[in-house]
C-alpha cells in the first residue's frame, strides 16, 4: 500500500485502492481530504484525426 | 528423473501498481511504496509523470526500510518538463547509478520512494496514472 506526502501537513499518509488505482484519501494526520484538492486533471492530448476544412479536396 | 526436464519460471507474479499523483503549486511530493513482509520484488520498470505545468526534478530512490534511514540506490534522477515522463530503466541522470543491473531485487521492507521537487509557482495537476511500478513478486519464507 503506497503512502504519499500530504501537502497540508507534510506527513506521509496512506492511499486508498479504488478500482485498481491507488488514490488520495483523508490524511491520517491532519484529517484534510486530499481527494478534494482543487488542481487541474492532466488530460492526454489526443491526435486530431480529422483534417481541418479546406485542407482536403472533395473526393 | 532421467529423460525429463522441468521448466520453471522463477520470476513470480507480475504486478502493475498504478498510483494517482496530485502535484500542488510550489510544493514537493513524495510517494513511498514498501515491499510487503514475506515478499521479494524484482523491479521491472517505473514510470513517473510530471502532471504540473512547470518542470520538476523527479528522483527514484530505493531505501532499505520504510523509515528511509539507509539509502541503497538512486535509480533515476532528472528534470522532467511539464506533462512529461520519467522512465526507469532508461539513461541514468546525475547522481544515479549506472544501470548495469536494471532489474534490482528488492527485499521485504525495502521502500521505493519517488520524489517530485517543487517547481515553483504553478497551477499543479493530477495525473490518474502519475506513478506506475511494474514488478515480479515472489513469496519467500523467513
Amino acid at each position: 500500500m503506497p503512502k504519499e506526502s500530504c501537502p497540508f501537513c507534510g506527513e506521509m499518509t496512506e492511499m486508498l485502492l479504488v478500482n485498481g488505482v491507488f488514490k488520495s484519501t483523508k490524511c491520517t494526520h491532519c484529517k484534510k481530504d486530499l481527494s478534494k484538492l482543487n488542481v487541474p486533471l492532466l488530460v492526454e492530448e489526443k491526435p486530431d484525426l480529422k483534417a481541418p476544412e479546406d485542407v482536403l479536396d472533395e473526393l | 528423473m532421467t529423460g525429463s526436464m522441468a521448466w520453471t519460471f522463477p520470476g513470480g507474479r507480475f504486478e502493475q501498481s498504478v498510483t494517482s499523483v496530485t502535484l500542488v503549486n510550489a510544493t514537493g511530493k513524495i510517494v513511498d511504496t514498501v515491499v510487503p513482509a514475506g515478499k521479494l520484488w524484482i523491479l521491472v520498470s517505473i514510470k513517473a509523470k510530471n502532471s504540473d505545468d512547470v518542470a520538476r526534478v523527479i528522483t527514484l530512490y530505493i531505501y532499505k526500510e520504510a523509515a528511509k534511514t539507509n539509502l541503497l540506490r538512486v535509480l533515476q534522477n532528472a528534470s522532467v518538463n511539464a506533462s512529461a515522463l520519467l522512465h526507469y530503466p532508461a539513461g541514468a541522470g546525475v547522481d544515479a547509478e549506472e544501470q548495469t543491473n536494471p532489474y534490482p531485487i528488492l527485499a521485504a521492507g525495502n521502500a521505493i520512494s519517488v520524489q517530485w521537487t517543487t517547481g515553483g509557482a504553478s497551477t499543479g495537476g493530477t495525473a490518474a496514472d502519475g506513478l506506475v511500478i511494474e514488478y515480479l513478486e515472489v513469496s519467500v519464507s523467513a
